[in-house]
């Protein structure tokens, strides 16, 4: 019984614990750990508040203390041992500023992880990112017409870092003069010219890439049959010339040698957009919703332009060049339309001028040294409906600006900034350009006289925009059509609208059925019309 | 009533001496109700929340309420023609695939099951492609496919099949390219469970009716295949289930849909209506339609080749109940 009582006694709680050996109870590790914490949350807030006083770094919420009389590298370690993921497109820029990235951390103290996928990828893990508010990405590419209109509203504006001295700064500015024509408004502003919310980070603009060879080769024959030579004399080259030589290389060329004309025809919807609307918009200019401003786009577009008469001979025109192509057509988005180029299967396409690097590579091309790229073709008036109206060299892009998470907390935010600043400055954008294959948007890296210097050699002889190469930049021999097919009257910026994914891709499963021969060009203009307006119906607003 | 000692060992863990009193099965519940409410979180929620999910609209941006929509998502779902669309080429693939891979399965399995001599090596070897991951598969096939470099485009050509155009390229031939990938990476899994019931047969039963004169064929229609059933059955199943909602071979090698949306299955379409239109409530009722339709198929199929055993089994029952009353 005795015993018992003592085994529960012993179990019983006791309003104090007996001291352990050693003197420490539970309780007093506690009090001691707290006087600890105490002592330390005070020691820092001393430290902050003793010795300097500061324009408070982004205006309060940011936990640094650089002011703006801090050197300039206090202001670009400010944020030292922060991490950044930088999610972006899988393309040649982006790999050439991911060969930089440890330029950056060594500058700033702050990693950053990049992550390249496809663009509907990209779009896809960001815009989950922001309806879980996970933050999982802080810096982001944004893809002007495919991720802009989606998501400008996620993005965090960045007009209040412009004139921040507390941060590092670009010294020449993000005004719009200090880019290419028109990106910062493209890839910056959506639906409203209040703010900024990207700056333009990569620009891809559309180029001819041809065969000079194969042109050589082939113009006699072709002239002797079609009364002109097989030369490709810009401005005035046309889109009926490229069906003419599409046409003549499908019988007469030979086994090894490339069809004609690569239309972007593959899987990526966006890219067969693109590709449709440069010759829609080559004849008057057409648009598909001409009711919206063509840089600052439109949430809302009320009316389309498919149906009309243009619209169903552009896409009669599209189809007999696709008929005279590559067989294997079907098969070629951007990506596998580059691949067949540089593996000699197609003759000549309208790719994007950042391929040029790669193309121009002996060791990933066997095309190499063989091309010439030059402005695109022009619209042709035997596809002109309404004559009145302007045949243009019309030209389009994919702008892609960078943008921030506009869900992050204000130390993030302007560690964010300081990449973003740095990706998007001349220094970095030209050695980008010389390492890999990058493009500026950058006017002063644009008009840098080595960079201009080194376009390649006119080719035709004489010409104005087209270069052959030869070049230790490859990607500035698209450096003299640039600037006329960023300008008005050959570009088109648009359309920039809300879920524009989805129009992308019910107007390539249109275009595709029609290319495969399920439905004539009639047909499908109806259908994308009627798909459309269905489309534009469900926008909100 | 009184419980015997006997009674108390009813059901218990053989030598373990544990009895099977109610307290103990409460006890063993208590246990198993950790792991019950993980399973019940990772699997009913997003059921009951991709239900809830198919009854509402479903905006991405951040702390906005669902709105309530009744059957709206339904009822433009079967507007869809892509949605039927999906289903016919589902179906299709489907129906190939599986016809392949269990013919050619049985038929690897048999004559893997006659060697004497490299069985266990041979069996190793085939058995690799279904050990690698789905979408790597469709990556090594895509390659395998291109125009410019791979192996299967220039067998092709060179035996004067294909012409200039690829097989991912072509409306009439991208989805039986794929069919192919699938049977070469999920034939494996049929050879190896048809090779175990091949293993299984009892040879009592072969020696019976060759005995009574049966050749090869008939002892394999009367003796293998009813012992095979079975299997046969968890092998259609399992590939069933598989292929209806297989993505992976499909995104690797023809992207969202393929030439002219000639591979545009189902599972595509769900995809691409939720994660790329983020129109999470339509894409709900598409996964959820198509998980009723497996679940039908799947009950339909079992039902199919079990009838007969099931009727024999009642027989037997009947007599047993009969002759105890006896």
């Amino acid at each position: 019984m005795g015993l018992i009582e003592d085994m529960a006694k012993a179990q019983e709680p006791t309003t104090e614990q007996e001291p352990t050996k050693d003197g420490m109870t539970r309780r007093r590790f506690l009090r001691n750990a707290a006087v600890v914490a105490a002592g330390g949350l005070g020691t820092i807030y001393l430290a902050g508040c003793g010795g300097t006083t500061t324009t408070t770094a982004g205006g309060g919420g940011s936990t640094t203390s650089v002011t703006s009389a801090s050197s300039d590298d206090e202001k670009w370690k400010q944020l030292a041992g922060k991490k950044l993921i930088f999610i972006t497109e899988n393309t040649p820029p982006s790999s050439a500023f991911k060969t930089l990235l440890p330029d950056f951390t060594a500058k700033s103290g702050i990693e950053v992880d990049m992550i390249q996928d496809d663009d509907p990828v990209v779009l896809e893990k960001v815009l989950i990112d922001y309806r879980g508010e996970s933050k999982q990405y802080q810096v982001m590419y944004d893809q002007d017409k495919l991720m802009g209109g989606t998501l400008a509203d996620f993005y965090l504006p960045l007009d209040k870092f412009f004139t921040d001295d507390t941060l590092p700064q670009a010294k020449e500015g993000y005004g719009d003069d200090s880019w290419l024509p028109n990106l910062l408004t493209v890839c910056g502003r959506f639906f409203t010219k209040d703010k900024v919310v990207g700056l333009p980070y990569d620009t891809a603009i559309a180029t001819f890439f041809y065969r000079k060879d194969i042109f050589e080769k082939y113009s006699a024959g072709f002239e002797a049959e079609y009364g002109y030579p097989m030369v490709y004399n810009s401005p005035d080259a046309n889109w009926k010339n490229i069906l003419d030589w599409t046409t003549y290389l499908k019988k007469a060329k030979d086994a090894t040698d490339p069809f004609g004309m690569g239309l972007h025809a593959g899987n990526f919807a966006w890219t067969v957009q693109l590709d449709m609307q440069r010759l829609t918009y080559s004849h008057g200019q057409w648009l598909e919703f001409p009711d919206i401003d063509d840089t600052l786009g439109g949430k809302k577009p009320k009316v389309t332009g498919w149906g009309d008469e243009q619209s169903i001979k552009s896409l009669q025109l599209f189809l007999d060049i696709f008929n005279q192509g590559s067989p294997d057509a079907l098969a070629l988005g951007t990506l596998e339309l580059s691949d067949a180029m540089k593996a000699g299967k197609v003759g000549f396409c309208t790719q994007y001028q950042e391929f040029i690097a790669t193309t121009e590579d002996p060791k990933t091309s066997t095309v190499a040294g063989k091309m010439a790229y030059d402005i695109v073709p022009k619209g042709a008036k035997e596809f002109l409906v309404d004559q009145s109206k302007k045949l243009v060299n019309g030209s389009n892009n994919g702008i892609g600006g960078i943008s921030i998470n506009g869900q992050l907390d204000e130390d993030m935010q302007r560690a964010a900034w300081i990449f973003v600043q740095w990706v998007t400055s001349p220094e970095v954008q030209k050695k980008a350009m010389v390492t890999a294959g990058a493009n500026p948007t950058r006017l002063a890296v644009f008009e840098d006289p080595e960079l201009q210097g080194s376009a390649g050699t006119p080719y035709p002889a004489g010409s104005a925009t087209g270069r052959t190469g030869g070049t230790k930049y490859p990607n500035t021999m698209a450096y003299p059509s640039t600037l006329p097919s960023l300008s008005a009257p050959n570009i088109v910026f648009g359309p920039k609208i809300p879920n524009s994914q989805e129009y992308y891709t019910m107007m390539a499963a249109e275009t595709l059925s029609m290319c495969a021969g399920k439905q004539t060009a009639a047909e499908a203009a109806a259908k994308l019309k009627t798909n459309t307006e269905a489309f534009l119906a469900k926008l909100p607003g | 009533m009184v419980r015997t000692a006997a009674a108390e060992m009813v059901g218990a863990m053989p030598f373990s001496g544990v009895a099977n009193t109610q307290r103990r099965r409460w006890y063993i519940l208590w246990l198993l109700l950790p792991g019950l409410a993980l399973l019940a979180a990772i699997t009913l929620y997003p059921f009951f929340w991709l239900i809830w999910m198919s009854l509402h609209e479903v905006l991405m941006k951040p702390n906005t309420p669902d709105r309530w929509v009744g059957l709206s998502n339904y009822l433009e779902m079967f507007r869809m023609p892509e949605y039927r669309r999906g289903w016919a080429l589902l179906a299709e693939y489907t129906a190939v695939a599986m016809c392949l891979e269990v013919g050619l399965g049985m038929l690897v399995a048999i004559l893997i099951n006659r060697l004497k001599r490299l069985q266990k090596l041979l069996t190793t070897i085939i058995l690799m492609p279904m050990m690698m991951a789905p979408v790597v598969v469709g990556l090594l096939w895509a390659f395998l496919y291109n125009a410019s470099f791979g192996w299967v485009y220039w067998a092709l050509r060179s035996l004067g099949i294909l012409r200039e155009d690829t097989l991912l390229g072509n409306t009439d031939l991208a989805l039986f390219a794929i069919v192919a990938t699938d049977v070469w990476e999920w034939t494996p899994l049929v050879v190896l469970i048809i090779l175990a019931g091949l293993k299984s047969v009892p040879k009592d039963q072969i020696e019976a009716v060759w005995v009574d004169g049966a050749g090869g064929w008939q002892t394999f229609r009367r003796v293998v295949i009813p012992n095979l059933k079975p299997l046969l059955v968890i092998a259609i199943l399992l590939r069933f289930m598989d292929n209806v909602r297989i993505i992976d071979h499909f995104i690797a090698l023809t992207g969202d849909g393929g030439p002219a949306g000639a591979t545009k299955v189902l599972p595509i379409v769900l995809y691409q209506r939720a994660f790329q239109f983020f129109q999470l409530g339509l894409g709900a009722a598409i996964a959820l339609t198509l998980l009723i339709v497996t679940i039908i198929v799947g009950k339909y199929v079992v039902k199919a080749f079990t009838a007969k055993e099931v009727e024999a089994q009642k027989a037997v029952l009947e007599e047993a109940a009969v002759e105890g009353k006896g």
